[in-house]
């Protein structure tokens, strides 16, 4: 497990341009990375084998070899009126957050 | 029976995530064996021991709860080694617990022993197996006969001193007949049948049912089987629950029940032993992004870092108090906000929300101790009903708008009272704002400073109070509201607030570039960075996490934009015990 990114609150960040930040094939356990707008790229271009664990990835797009194990993935878009909505792949609503 | 109000629960962030542990312990079961005696009781290493039990290697690392005896000392103490069927405590000062009656609250032992003598007997001793992350002991042939309490495992696992322990049973079994839940372990009749506080089934037989006994609870799963659940369903009024530090990602807690007026639930978090000081980022941190959390009623809940971007934030309920906690809603969403509460008590809380209000209230409220700051508006009513809202000794410091909004809607009466209002330097804002029609609001003795009005009316406001504030570094100290004779105007001196302000910087990912600049009295993960305008960033606040002379890394990308024409203010020191002869 990776301690650094473990067990860690990482909502809203991203980390492109981060050259501090290593995701290359860590798993990471119980963190937050959670996001406000579906498909976030917010991992460094050309990471992989990342493995997630009981995760928040809501609105995060994984590097493409990831793995993702027990996450919270929603789809969802947050409103300038506080109702938010879980979307589809066209971002079209389905139901309140 | 159902799970007694003395129920204690342990979550840790480290604990098994999915593996539905019992999580939890009963003091006040009444079946714990009554014949413990020790050698060296009164020294950092005390040898417990029972005729009624010998010890085993799997009883390391439970904690003793001393219940009562003659020179016994009530409290927890972790089982440090097992040696020839007895065991040896770590009853080192400070590394116990015990519950302190008059505040109402487990504590850090402060002695060293488990009793006051050498040799006490007749002790009453439970042991508890919530304080380690893995489940004691792992079941998956749990049977029951027809709504009997009687449970049974043919791989007897259990153990004597299981009684008073939380019982995850995780699945219903063959045919469906268990009734997934936690249960307390009332009673011991052998290694292969326990006594349950009420019936595992529905009244037709579990069969092979899978449970676990022990083991903290990390939240961060979903569903009806899951360590979320541990609140939402097996919680009852009176239990206190224990967050050791770290950070939780709750998915989505829905907690139905809360405590009573005589049965408040406890949630505390805690760094190292219960009760300990636990401040700052030592504090557990649930962050529970855009699913928010709605407390229930009654509950006493210190020392936890709450962050969120959901739209109305933390949410109290019916006779909260909240102590020592930080709300931070990291939306990028304008109008969120950190925390909503009706009827709630706040002391020594802080409250941010990078593009909302920091703190909603939506009823009759008490604020006391407490810091508001990097928020658009600092405090906001909305409705109140007849109750009123009081905000003492607080600190407003760096919101851009509004540091105290009054809501058209608000009847009851709102005392402002010893609060300091810090907008910036080059001065922001509106200290107090108080719309048409209002009456009853009584504003005395607060430090109002760096705003670009200090406090705006539209008209005369009733039945209203401006006794012994200073008025200090604002564009307008006041618009229509009338100051008396008490209020002064004199440099009140902080020992330590700056700004650092720039006009032309760019922005890379993360990270804003200032060519000149000095940043060098920033404070990583203290300070904040206020996006005042620019081509291609979004304006409001963010975290700096890093810095250099002239770069300053933030937690959310704010945009990339080349052009420099970035205007930004950070506030630094905060430091705001006045020094000047006020």
């Amino acid at each position: 497990m990776a301690q650094e990114y473990s067990h860690r609150d990482f909502t809203g960040w991203s980390f492109k341009n981060r050259p501090e930040y290593d995701f290359n094939v860590k798993v990471i356990r119980g963190s937050c990375f959670s996001q406000e707008m579906p498909d976030s790229d917010i991992f460094p271009d050309g990471v992989s084998g990342l493995e997630f664990y009981n995760c928040n990835l809501d609105n995060v797009k994984l590097p493409p070899d990831s793995i993702a194990v027990d996450c919270l993935q929603r789809r969802f878009m947050a409103q300038p009126d506080g109702f938010d909505w879980i979307v589809d792949e066209n971002n079209q609503p389905i139901e309140r957050l | 029976m159902a799970l007694a109000a003395t129920n204690l629960y342990e979550l840790r962030n480290t604990a098994t995530a999915g593996n539905l542990n019992g999580g939890g312990f009963n003091p006040g079961n009444a079946n714990f064996f009554t014949d413990f005696t020790a050698t060296s009781a009164d020294t950092a290493a005390p040898v417990i021991s029972s005729a009624s039990y010998a010890f085993v290697a799997g009883d390391q690392d439970a904690y003793a709860y001393v219940k009562a005896g003659t020179n016994w000392r009530a409290g927890f103490y972790r089982i440090a080694s097992v040696s020839g069927g007895n065991a040896t405590l770590d009853a080192t000062l400070g590394t116990g617990m015990y519950f302190d009656a008059g505040m109402n609250r487990w504590l850090p032992t402060t002695w060293t022993g488990c009793a006051s003598t050498a040799s006490p007997t007749g002790g009453t001793l439970g042991f508890a197996f919530m304080f380690q992350d893995a489940a004691e002991a792992t079941m998956t042939d749990l049977a029951s006969v027809g709504a009997s309490t009687t449970l049974t495992s043919a791989a007897a696992p259990f153990r004597a001193i299981f009684v008073g322990n939380i019982l995850s049973l995780n699945t219903t079994g063959t045919g469906a007949f268990g009734v997934v839940g936690r249960y307390e372990i009332v009673s011991y009749t052998n290694a292969t049948t326990v006594v349950t506080d009420r019936t595992t089934n529905t009244g037709t037989a579990l069969v092979a049912g899978q449970g676990r006994i022990g083991g903290a609870v990390p939240l961060g799963t979903t569903g009806t089987l899951s360590d979320d659940s541990f609140f939402e369903r097996d919680g009852v009024a009176g239990n206190r629950y224990f967050f050791r530090s770290g950070t939780y990602t709750p998915f989505a807690l829905a907690i139905a029940v809360g405590g009573t007026v005589s049965a408040p639930q406890f949630w505390t978090g805690y760094k190292t032993v219960w009760g300990d000081v636990c401040n700052d980022s030592d504090r557990p941190v649930l962050a529970m992004a855009a699913n928010g959390l709605t407390a229930p009623v009654r509950v006493q809940i210190r020392n936890i870092i709450f962050t969120t971007t959901a739209a109305n934030g933390i949410t109290a309920a019916l006779g909260d108090i909240w102590e020592n906690c930080s709300f931070i809603n990291t939306s990028t969403t304008t109008g969120r906000a950190a925390f909503g509460t009706s009827t709630g008590s706040l002391i020594n809380c802080e409250f941010i929300s990078y593009r909302g209000s920091a703190l909603v209230l939506t009823g009759a409220s008490f604020i006391m101790g407490c810091i508001i700051r990097n928020s658009d508006i600092g405090v906001r009513t909305t409705t109140s009903g007849s109750g009123h809202v009081r905000i003492d000794d607080c600190i407003i410091e760096n919101c851009r708008s509004f540091g105290f909004q009054v809501g058209s809607a608000i009847t009851g009466a709102i005392y402002i009272n010893r609060c300091t209002f810090v907008g910036t330097l080059d001065t922001t804002g509106v200290a107090i704002d108080i719309p048409t029609g209002k009456s009853a609001i009584y504003i005395s003795e607060n430090i109002i400073w760096g705003w670009a009005t200090g406090i705006q009316a539209v008209d005369s406001v009733a039945n209203s109070l401006s006794y012994g504030n200073n008025f200090y570094n604002n564009d307008t100290d006041v618009t229509v509201w009338q100051k008396m004779k008490s209020d002064m105007a004199i440099d009140p001196a902080f020992t330590n607030e700056g700004q650092i302000t720039g006009a032309t910087a760019t922005t890379s990912g993360s990270v804003l570039t200032q060519s000149g600049a000095d940043f060098s009295t920033v404070t990583d993960n203290v300070d904040f960075c206020y996006l005042v305008s620019g081509t291609g960033i979004t304006v409001g606040f963010y975290k700096i996490t890093g810095h250099t002379t002239t770069t300053l890394t933030f937690d959310i990308a704010p945009g990339t934009s080349a052009t420099a024409d970035k205007v930004f203010s950070v506030v630094t020191g905060h430091n705001l015990m006045p020094t000047g002869a006020i």
